[in-house]
C-alpha cells in the first residue's frame, strides 16, 4: 500500500514537467484539465492519486468546488466549499462542539472541516488510523496525559477512537475488523471476492453472525489461504458519526472506566465484523453481541477484549463453582470431624 | 583433642546404657541413655548428639524404625543398630537406612569403642564428601533438573491418578472388606501392619 | 514432641508476602472483573493496586526460587519418580483426609527435613509454585502494558487467550485460598502448622 503511494508520488512528480502520464486512470475527465494544473508548481497542489481513492472521487473537482469560471480562474478563488450542503447533520453538531466554538473566537488554529478530513483524500471515518492521528497532530502531548492517569493507556488510544470519549453523546460499538497476516495488514474486499455472500449464507436469519457462524467464517477464510492467519481486531467506533463531530472540552471527556469496564457495557451491544470495500468505504456485516463473551469465540475474537466488558460467561460460572467449593469443601470436612469426633468420644 | 563427643544408647534394657558408659566414659565420651524410641527422639529434638546407638528389639518404636525416622531429620548422623536377633533381614533394612554399624549382642568393650571411632570417622567423610558433590554443578543441574521437571511430571500423576487411583481403590476396598470380616472376631487390634 | 527446622527464613518472609499479596490480588482482581458487582476504589487505582502488588510479588517469588535453587532444600520440590510409591502413599494420603481422619487415625505422613510435603501436596505445590504461579505472573505482565508486549501478547495467542489463562487460573486459586488454611488447621493442634510457619519450626512426634 505504502510503495503504491510511493510510487504514485513519484509519478504525479514526474508529470509535473511533462505534463503527462496521468496516474489516475480513474479520475473523471471533467477533473483532468484541473489536475494539469493543481499537479505542478505555482498552484494549490492536489495529490491525485489521494483523491482517486477517495469516497469524494465520484464527485468530481466541481462537485465541491462549483462556480469555478475557467476564463477568470485563478483570479478569482472558487467559493468556498460547502461541507454542509451533503453533510448537514455532521454540520450541526459540529457547530455545536468545542473546535466550532474556538474557531467563532476567531482561533485559527481550530479546525474546520477539512483540518482533520484531509481535503482530497477524505474517506470515511472509521477506514483508518487517519482520523486519530489528526486528533493527535494538534493535540500532540496526548498521549502522555492520558498515560498520567489510564492504565494501559496505548493500547486505549490504538483501539478506542477519540470521539468515543471526547464526544458525550455518542453511541458506541465495536467493529471487528479483518486483517491479514496476523494483523499486519487490513483484508480488502477484492482479496476475498464472494465475503459478503458468505456471510449472507452463514447468517441466515439475518440476525447477525452468532458465536459460532463468526468461527465457521473465519475457518473457512483460512482455509481458502488467500488471507494468511486471518485475525479479527476489535475497535470501540462510534455508531452515529455525526454525533462525533460534537467533540466536548476536556472536563466533559469521559473517564468512567465502567462505561466499558462492566458487564453489559453499552459499547458491546452492537458488534459488527468488517472488511476494507473496493471503493474506499467500509463493507460492515452484522454480528451477534454474544460473539464477545461466548466460550466459542476465545479464539475468534482472540485480539480483542475488555475486562469486565466482554467477559466469558462460563469463566464466571466457574469461578462461583470454585468459590462455592473453596468455602463449602473445608465446612463440610469439618463438620464432619466434629461430629464423628463426638460419636466416638 | 577435640570436645567431648555426646552418645545417645536407645535401649529398654538399662543395663546396656551403663555399659557404654563403663567402656566409653573416660575416653572424651558423654553417654546418654534413652529407653525408649520416643524418649530418644525427644532428647534429639532438644540437644545434638554426635552418635546414635539403636537396640531393635523395643517395646512401642522398634529401633529401625527410630533410625528412620532419626535418617529423616538429620541425615547426617550416625546410627549404629544393636541387636541380640541379627538377621538378614534386619540387617538389610539398616544397610538400606544407611546405618553407620551392625552390632550383635554380646557386646565386648573393643565393640563399643570401636564402633564408636568408625561411626565418627564415617561422620566426618559423608559430611565432607557431601558438601564437595553439592557445590558441583553436575548436581547443580540435576537438582534444577528435577525440580523443572517436577511439575510435569507432577501433572502427568494428576492425569493418571483416576485410572491408578481408581483401580487401587477397588482393590483395596476389596482387601479392606474383606479384612473387615476377619476383624469382626478379634475387635480393637491395633494397625501395627500399616507401616 | 521433636521439633524440625522446616522453614527456613526466606520461606517464611516469601509465604507471608505472597499470602497478603494474593489475598489483595484476589480481591482487586474480582472488582476489576465484576466492576458492576463490587465497586470500593476508583477503577484505575484499583488496577495500579493489582499492578503493583503483582510487581512485588514476582519479586518476591524471585526470593523463593532462588532459594531453592542454591540450597540443597531444592529436593522438597523433586519429584517422586517411583510411580507405584507416588500413588501408594497419595491413596494413603487421600485416604487419611477422606476417611481417616474422622476416625482420629494418625497422619500418614511424616515431616522430615527433605520430605516436608505429603504426597498431595508435593504434587500440588511442584504444579503450583514452578508450573502454575509462574504462567500467572507472566500472563499478568501481558496484560500489565499489551501495547509494549504486544508481540508477545500475539505469540500467546491474543489479549483473550492471556486474559482466559489469567482468569481460569485466578479461579483456581481463589479455591486454593479457602482449602489452603483449612488443610494447615489440620495439625496436631488447629495451630500447629500456623505457628510453624511464623517460627520455622514443624513440631514432628
Amino acid at each position: 500500500m505504502a510503495l503504491r503511494l510511493l510510487f504514485a508520488v513519484i509519478l504525479v512528480a514526474a508529470a509535473g514537467s511533462a505534463r503527462a502520464a496521468d496516474p489516475s486512470e480513474a479520475l473523471p475527465e471533467e477533473s483532468k484539465p484541473c489536475l494539469a494544473c493543481h499537479s505542478a508548481e505555482g498552484a494549490p497542489k492536489v495529490d491525485a492519486a489521494a483523491f482517486a481513492s477517495s469516497v469524494h472521487l465520484a464527485l468530481g473537482c466541481t462537485g465541491c468546488h462549483a462556480g469555478v469560471d475557467l476564463a477568470k480562474h485563478p483570479a478569482a478563488k472558487p467559493e468556498r466549499v460547502n461541507c454542509a450542503g451533503c453533510h448537514a447533520d455532521a454540520t450541526k453538531h459540529y457547530e455545536a462542539s468545542i473546535h466550532a466554538a474556538q474557531r467563532a473566537k476567531g482561533n485559527e488554529t481550530a479546525p474546520a472541516c477539512a483540518t482533520c478530513h484531509t481535503p482530497h483524500e477524505v474517506s470515511a471515518a472509521a477506514v483508518g488510523e487517519g482520523l486519530k492521528d489528526a486528533c493527535l497532530g494538534c493535540h500532540a502531548a496526548a498521549a502522555d496525559t492520558h498515560k498520567k492517569w489510564l492504565p494501559n493507556a496505548a493500547k486505549h488510544l490504538e483501539v478506542v477512537a477519540c470521539a468515543a470519549c471526547h464526544a458525550p453523546a455518542v453511541q458506541r460499538k465495536v467493529d471487528l475488523r479483518l486483517y491479514d497476516g496476523g494483523g499486519q495488514k487490513r483484508v480488502s474486499e477484492d482479496l476475498v471476492p464472494g465475503f459478503a455472500e458468505r456471510v449472507r449464507a452463514l447468517d441466515k436469519q439475518g440476525q447477525g453472525l452468532d458465536p459460532a457462524q463468526l468461527r465457521n467464517l473465519l475457518d473457512h477464510l483460512a482455509q481458502e489461504g488467500k488471507v494468511a492467519q486471518p485475525l479479527l481486531i476489535g475497535r470501540i467506533e462510534i455508531r452515529n458519526g455525526a454525533e462525533s463531530h460534537h467533540l466536548a472540552g476536556k472536563a466533559t471527556a469521559l473517564r468512567d472506566c465502567q462505561r466499558c469496564h462492566s458487564a453489559g457495557a453499552e459499547p458491546f451491544q452492537s458488534v459488527t465484523v468488517s472488511v476494507q470495500g473496493a471503493d474506499g468505504k467500509t463493507l460492515r456485516f452484522e454480528a451477534q453481541k454474544e460473539v464477545l463473551s461466548s466460550p466459542i469465540s476465545v479464539d475468534s475474537v482472540r485480539a480483542f477484549y475488555a475486562i469486565g466488558g466482554t467477559r466469558i460467561s462460563l469463566l464466571d460460572v466457574l469461578l462461583a463453582l470454585a468459590l462455592l467449593a473453596g468455602v463449602s469443601a473445608p465446612l463440610v470436612h469439618l463438620a464432619l470431624r466434629k461430629l464423628l469426633r463426638k460419636k466416638q468420644g | 583433642m577435640e570436645a567431648t563427643k555426646k552418645v545417645l544408647v536407645i535401649d529398654d534394657d538399662p543395663v546396656v546404657g551403663k555399659s557404654f558408659q563403663r567402656v566409653l566414659g573416660g575416653k572424651g565420651y558423654a553417654v546418654i541413655s534413652a529407653a525408649s524410641g520416643a524418649e530418644a527422639l525427644d532428647r534429639l529434638a532438644r540437644e545434638d548428639y554426635d552418635v546414635v546407638y539403636a537396640d531393635i528389639k523395643m517395646p512401642g518404636m522398634d529401633g529401625l524404625e527410630v533410625t528412620e525416622r532419626i535418617k529423616a531429620s538429620r541425615p547426617w548422623l550416625p546410627v549404629v543398630i544393636v541387636t541380640g536377633y541379627g538377621s538378614q533381614e534386619n540387617e538389610a533394612r539398616a544397610a538400606k537406612l544407611g546405618v553407620a554399624g551392625f552390632l550383635n549382642k554380646p557386646l565386648s568393650p573393643d565393640m563399643i569403642e570401636g564402633s564408636a571411632q568408625l561411626a565418627l570417622m564415617q561422620e566426618a567423610k559423608p559430611a565432607a564428601a557431601k558438601a564437595g558433590t553439592q557445590a558441583g554443578p553436575v548436581s547443580f543441574i540435576k537438582n534444577v533438573g528435577l525440580f523443572i521437571a517436577a511439575p510435569f511430571i507432577g501433572l502427568a500423576y494428576v492425569v493418571a491418578f483416576p485410572f491408578i487411583g481408581l483401580g487401587l481403590l477397588g482393590w483395596l476396598a476389596i482387601k479392606a472388606l474383606a479384612h473387615r470380616g476377619v476383624d469382626v472376631d478379634q475387635p480393637s487390634s491395633p494397625d501395627s501392619d500399616v507401616r | 514432641m521433636e521439633k524440625l527446622y522446616v522453614h527456613p527464613l526466606p520461606v517464611r518472609i516469601w509465604h507471608w508476602i505472597n499470602a497478603a499479596g494474593f489475598i489483595v490480588l484476589i480481591l482487586t482482581g474480582i472488582q476489576l472483573r465484576y466492576a458492576d458487582l463490587f465497586h470500593v476504589l476508583p477503577f484505575p487505582v484499583t488496577v495500579r493496586a493489582h499492578n503493583w502488588v503483582g510487581f512485588t510479588l514476582i519479586v518476591n517469588y524471585f526470593l523463593w526460587l532462588l532459594f531453592y535453587l542454591f540450597t540443597d532444600k531444592i529436593k522438597v520440590y523433586h519429584p517422586e519418580l517411583d510411580p507405584a510409591k507416588h500413588f501408594r502413599n497419595t491413596l494413603r494420603q487421600l485416604q487419611y483426609y477422606g476417611y481417616g481422619i474422622f476416625k482420629g487415625d494418625p497422619n500418614p505422613h511424616h515431616v522430615s527435613l527433605y520430605h516436608k510435603f505429603n504426597p498431595l501436596q508435593s504434587v500440588a505445590y511442584q504444579v503450583i509454585m514452578i508450573l502454575l504461579v509462574p504462567i500467572q505472573f507472566y500472563t499478568g505482565l501481558l496484560l500489565w502494558d499489551l501495547e509494549r508486549f504486544g508481540g508477545s501478547v500475539a505469540l500467546f495467542g491474543g489479549v483473550r487467550v492471556v486474559d482466559t489463562v489469567h482468569v481460569s487460573l485466578f479461579v483456581f486459586f481463589i479455591a486454593f485460598i479457602f482449602v489452603h488454611p483449612y488443610l494447615a488447621s489440620l495439625g496436631h493442634t488447629w495451630s500447629a502448622h500456623f505457628k510453624a510457619m511464623l517460627t520455622g519450626y514443624e513440631e514432628v512426634d
